[in-house]
């Protein structure tokens, strides 16, 4: 139909084409999955310390053990005294705090393995989040319902983004549970009946559920947090 | 005011308008890897990485404390208060520590000789804390790690042995200003009576103290109160530059000068000099002359000045010998000394014969400006400072008569500094003892060498000049294996000698604690207090009183027997590293001389005149030699050193100590007569030698735009007003903030909330760098050596161009500091094909480092050159614990990456937060202080934000003195210089132009 040569260059462009498809499609597949992102990342830790049982079953604030990330831009993880300041009479023989003992004792600190991690460009701070009202689980996930932790979202540039432009779709309001907000109604509403929503099984993490956040919940008397600011988007307010 | 701008001889020669040529730069050598090879391996290696490394990512640790340290909470700084001695000047400092660890020093604002500011030394304390190359074991003869306990038994047996003997120990310290450490050191005494203590200084210079001791009967020199001045006539006295005090100099020469209005008064800064100081490039006026007459020069002031008054007749004779071209400006000085009487001084350089000092001190006392309240304060003086050849002479007698049996180097090195005789004296004492930081020559030549902990990691107190008191409170625990400071160990050492001294002492802080109760009676809950605020001044506090005597004074002025035949040179500390105790450092190796902007090295100044003389260039080798010794230095020629002068740098040519100060520059010392600061004659002979000099001053020229604005005092107040060079585009001012050519690619924006902004008074600023020092700990920025300086790939984000006008024998000088200017327009922004540098609603010009990927368009584009690019991975050096020097609220930089001054983002994040949780929309005015500006000792620095009405930035905006930096190229900097005003007649200025 045609002559060879634009015969040829037909098939180099549709070539080119599909290759480029094909290329885009495989950076795209791998850029986006979890062994990228790291969604899913669940590493044992030296010590068997199951949020499930701490936060979700006995009640215990993320800021009793993490104090101080309304303050910081990082949040402190608990030093050994402070496990121990229940441990010394609840389960104070138990094998499992073997460590923990050890480490009260002799002074060597317990290596737990990072979870969640952001390269060193970036400069995420937990107090001003928490200070905008957010919770804890925007980010980190039901925590409460995780026996081992693990990262629950991708913590990419574009999951940040999404979330500063719109923060309406994504925030989890405040939760009595974070411990982090003043003004909560406790008493009238203890925390071990506040129903979490139905979630994902932490162990079989999807790609893309920060796209189906967690339905906010909604505590009758709560202050509304503060929604409608929304995050800055220029570079230098994280990267400097 | 019409002017012509060069910054090196080469520039000058170039500015002739027949010779257009734009001479590039002589091409440089290539890399040993040629670019082929380069792309060949690199590729190579990604590939193999690719493979190796697989996408897991590898396994981080969270490590917290075992039990949580009381008020740290991980993430957040901590403040404390603590000192800084620089010799025997004391400064008070606020460290930030953040998880334990100090991460930056500033000058304490509550501190007297501080304000809140800081010198490039105090910045760098800091590097040296965590530098790698320091001694961490106790080395006992060829044992690399023996036990302190086992070193100190070893060092009391030999003490025994020492004092059966018969002989003496001499305990050799360096010059401090602490109390507490002197009480020690006496108490040592008064136990063990064969003990003797001797402050073994790198250089003598008590020559103003010594004349203070026999004139007015004060054993000590003034430390000048400059804000009283009025009129500050200057004798190569280099108090805004190697003086230990300079910080506290600046701070009160340039509040004198920081004209909010022209109804200002300023004051006045003559400088007579040969060698080209920094405070001579700050001089309103600034005579060139040869050291031979400066007696001549003062005598005939002070005889002008006596009237008809009789005059010692040793003044006569010496007024006898001025040079006829200097009487008339001799005659206009003494004038214009008298008319501000008791408020001018005159300030001599410390290197100057006792003559020229005796002639100063009697213009300054027949003024009126010695005693209390005045300019030469007895309040003020140097503590500790002294005359100190006395007992150096009886430590030499002593060495020589072989009545000394061990000796201990305290923080000090005579194996390096010291003259030949006194270091051949040392080897014949049987049993050396270092206590060092570093293994140094001196340590490397002692039988025992016990590493003490840095000033940072010890308890100590300091006094200033006018008498208050800091305490050096520690902010770490010792990196060397917790072996205490000096004074730890000496207490120890007692201790092991004598199991009843000390009692009840274990360490240095006891002792120090205790002396404070009993001296000062402080109690605990104000030794808490004190520690908070780190000043504490005590009551009681006796000034000298002043005993004059005109007799002491005449019998001082003799020919000083400086000749003006001959070349005569001088060998003073150098601006980066001192005496050589920095030398170790790489942040001040790297800080450009202010002056010359030389880096990494020492050299052999020499006046034009000279050089053409002796037929010289700069990078020829010479060789000084002066009696046996010589010195072998390559030569630099400086534009305005008089004629027969040399002028070198002291400190460089350090042999052990560290892997940074090894082979950079050549010692210097032999050229000191017995140690002391003087000129002496040399001879000098050329070798056919050449040597490479790097300076940055050629680095990024500006091509003879109007970069610098300049005008006179008379000029300013003139009703027209001052004259400036008016920029290339006429009816493109942008004085009122009103851009009248509306010429740009970006739409415009407004800035809503806050908007960014600086000001820099030129005429504040002193050129002294310890912005740049101070800037480069903020912000993790890296050094890279001489080879790659030379290469113009300095990493400073802040950098000062030093600028000269006239002719290139008495030149004057305009210093600029330079950074980013976050320019509205930024030229920069556009030209990036990845969006890594972007334009913040706040008018930042921010650079977003992960997003880099090196085409280096940006740096290309950008008019004022203060980009800077990593070609290499230039953080290199990671030996522990030199990580934990970097600040943790700034990315540290790959290579391939391009950096600049961010405005010091962190910090102005950081108050926004605190604003934010105060509820306030706004930072406050004076809540963010960028690293360059919280250093700055003149105070030349004013960030703010310029939307605010109210702020101090937006106000100096408006002084008519300001100006934009290349503003006809309307790229809208942000940053806005106010012009530098010499306090000089207009004829004087003309006169420096055509001289």
């Amino acid at each position: 139909m045609f002559t060879p040569s634009v015969d040829r260059r037909i098939k180099h462009i549709i070539l080119g084409t599909a290759g480029t498809v094909l290329t885009a499609a495989v950076v795209t597949y791998f850029g986006m999955h979890n062994r990228v992102t790291d969604v899913g990342y669940r590493p044992q830790q030296p010590v068997p310390f199951s949020h499930k049982l701490h936060v979700g079953e006995l009640g215990i604030k993320c800021t009793y053990c993490h104090a101080g990330v309304e303050r910081s831009a990082v949040s402190p993880i608990p030093t050994a005294s402070s496990c121990m300041g229940c441990h010394t009479v609840v389960r104070a023989e138990s094998p499992k705090l073997a460590l923990v003992r050890e480490a009260y004792e002799t002074g060597k600190p317990i290596e737990w393995r990072r979870v969640h991690k952001l390269p060193d460009y970036v400069h995420f701070n937990h107090a001003r989040h928490i200070r905008a009202g957010i919770d804890c689980a925007s980010c980190h996930g039901p925590v409460e319902r995780m026996g081992v932790v693990s990262q629950v979202a991708p913590l990419s540039m574009g999951w940040c983004l999404d979330c500063h432009r719109n923060p309406e779709k994504h925030i989890i309001p405040a939760r009595p549970i974070s411990g982090i907000f003043t003004g909560l109604p406790e008493q009238e509403q203890p925390v071990r009946t506040v129903k979490l929503a139905e979630s994902w099984p932490v162990t079989n993490p999807s790609y893309g559920m920060w796209q189906t956040p967690v339905p906010a919940q909604v505590i009758p008397g709560v202050p509304t947090p503060k929604l409608p600011g929304r995050g800055p988007e220029n570079c230098s307010s994280c990267h400097y | 005011m019409q002017q012509h701008l060069w910054r090196s001889l080469q520039d000058f020669a170039e500015l002739s308008p027949s010779d257009p040529r734009e001479e590039l730069p002589e091409p440089l050598p290539e890399a040993g890897v040629s670019r082929r090879q380069f792309l060949k391996l690199a590729s190579l290696g990604t590939a193999m990485a690719a493979i190796a490394a697989g996408c897991r990512r590898p396994d981080h640790k969270l490590v917290p404390a075992a039990a949580a340290p009381e008020y740290q909470v991980p993430g957040l700084p901590l403040f404390y208060a603590t000192a800084f001695q620089h010799k025997n000047a004391a400064y008070g400092l606020v460290a930030k520590c953040r998880e334990g660890r100090p991460i930056k020093l500033e000058g304490n604002e509550r501190h007297p000789m501080s304000l809140g500011a800081s010198s490039a030394y105090a910045q760098a304390l800091l590097y040296t804390l965590y530098d790698p190359d320091r001694i961490r074991r106790v080395r006992m003869g060829e044992q690399r790690s023996a036990p302190l306990k086992a070193a100190l038994q070893a060092i009391a047996e030999k003490l025994q042995q020492v004092q059966q003997q018969g002989k003496l120990c001499y305990l050799c310290i360096e010059e401090h200003c602490s109390p507490s450490y002197d009480a020690l050191l006496q108490e040592l005494q008064r136990r063990f009576p064969w003990l003797r203590v001797v402050v073994l200084p790198s250089f003598l210079a008590d020559t103003a103290a010594t004349l203070n001791a026999e004139v007015l009967g004060i054993p000590a020199e003034f430390v000048p109160h400059l804000g009283r001045a009025d009129y500050i006539l200057s004798v190569e006295a280099d108090l805004l530059g190697i003086d230990r005090y300079a910080v506290w100099h600046t701070h009160n020469f340039a509040q004198r000068r920081r004209m909010r209005s022209r109804q200002d008064t300023m004051n006045r800064l003559v400088a007579v000099e040969a060698l080209m100081t920094l405070t001579g490039t700050n001089a309103d006026l600034r005579l060139r002359m040869h050291p031979a007459a400066f007696e001549g020069f003062l005598a005939s002031i002070l005889l002008e000045l006596a009237r008809s008054r009789p005059v010692p007749e040793p003044v006569r004779q010496a007024a006898s010998r001025i040079p006829a071209a200097y009487a008339e400006k001799a005659q206009q000085i003494a004038q214009e000394l008298l008319r501000s009487g008791e408020r001018a001084v005159v300030l001599v350089g410390a290197h100057l014969p006792r003559t020229v000092h005796a002639l100063a001190l009697a213009i300054s006392t027949a003024l009126g400006s010695v005693g209390e309240g005045k300019v030469l304060d007895p309040a003020y003086t140097l503590p500790n400072s002294f005359p100190k050849e006395p007992e150096l002479t009886r430590f030499r007698q002593d060495l020589r008569e072989g009545r000394v049996g061990a000796l201990f180097f305290a923080n000090v090195n005579p194996e390096y500094s010291a003259d030949w005789e006194l270091q051949r004296l040392i080897a014949t004492v049987p049993w050396r003892i270092a206590l060092s930081l570093y293994h140094d020559e001196t340590a490397a030549n002692c039988w025992i060498h016990i590493p003490v902990a840095h000033s940072l990691e010890s308890w100590g107190d300091v006094m200033a000049a006018d008498g208050s008191l800091s305490v050096q409170q520690p902010l770490i625990a010792p990196l060397n294996e917790g072996i205490g400071s000096v004074q730890d160990v000496l207490i120890l050492l007692a201790q092991q000698l004598d199991a009843s001294a000390f009692a009840g002492v274990k360490s240095y802080y006891d002792f120090l604690r205790q002396r404070w109760q009993v001296s000062y009676g402080i109690t605990d809950v104000q030794w808490e207090n004190i520690l908070r605020e780190g000043v504490f001044a005590p009551p009681r506090r006796s000034v000298p009183t002043l005993r004059f005597s005109a007799a002491a004074l005449a019998a001082a002025i003799s020919p000083s027997g400086l000749s003006r035949e001959g070349l005569l040179a001088v060998a003073l500390p150098a601006y980066g590293i001192y005496d050589g105790s920095f030398a170790n450092c790489a942040w001040l190796q790297e800080l450009p001389d202010p002056v010359s902007k030389l880096v990494w090295d020492n050299v052999a100044a020499m006046s034009p005149g000279t050089a053409h003389r002796l037929g010289l260039a700069t990078e020829d080798v010479v060789q000084l030699r002066i009696g046996d010794v010589s010195v072998k230095l390559p030569v630099w020629v400086q534009p305005g050193m008089a004629d027969g002068v040399i002028l070198t740098q002291l400190g460089y040519g350090r042999r052990e100590g560290g892997e940074v100060l090894k082979g950079v520059g050549q010692n210097t010392y032999p050229l000191l007569p017995q140690g002391r600061l003087s000129y002496v004659t040399v001879s000098l002979e050329p070798l056919r030698e050449r040597y490479l000099l790097v300076t940055t001053q050629h680095h990024a020229r500006l091509h003879g735009r109007p970069i610098v604005r300049v005008t006179t005092l008379a000029e300013y107040r003139s009703p027209e007003g001052p004259r400036f060079e008016e920029p290339k585009f006429p009816g493109y001012p942008s004085l009122d903030g009103q851009y009248r050519i509306p010429l740009t690619i970006v739409p415009p924006y407004e800035y809503k909330g806050h908007r960014w902004g600086m000001v820099i008074d030129m005429n504040a600023c002193t050129g002294c760098g310890a912005c740049i020092i101070a800037c480069q700990a903020e912000n993790n920025i890296p050094t890279v050596g001489k080879e790659e300086v030379r290469r113009g790939r300095e990493m400073h984000w802040i950098r000062i161009d030093r600028y000269y006008l006239g002719s290139p024998d008495a030149p004057r000088v305009v210093h600029q500091p330079m950074l980013c200017q976050h320019c509205e327009n930024a030229p920069c922004e556009n030209v990036c094909p990845v969006a890594a540098t972007t334009h913040s609603p706040e008018g930042l010009n921010e650079m977003t480092y992960n997003r880099c990927v090196g085409t280096r368009y940006c740096l290309n584009n950008c008019p004022y050159k203060v980009r800077r690019f990593n070609f290499l991975d230039y953080h290199t050096d990671r030996r522990p614990p030199k990580e934990m020097l970097f600040n943790p609220d700034v990315t540290v930089r790959m290579r391939g990456v391009m950096e600049k001054c961010t405005f010091c983002v962190q910090r102005i994040n950081e108050a926004k937060y605190h604003a934010k949780d105060e509820g306030r929309e706004r930072v406050r005015d004076g809540e963010v202080l960028t690293a360059c500006q919280q250093a700055c000792p003149a105070g030349a620095i004013v960030f703010g934000d310029m939307n605010d009405p109210q702020s101090k930035v937006t106000q100096l905006r408006q002084n008519d003195r300001g100006y934009h930096v290349l503003e006809e190229l309307n790229v809208r900097p942000s940053v806005t210089y106010l012009a530098k005003v010499w306090n000089a007649q207009p004829e004087e200025v003309s006169q420096m132009r055509t001289a």
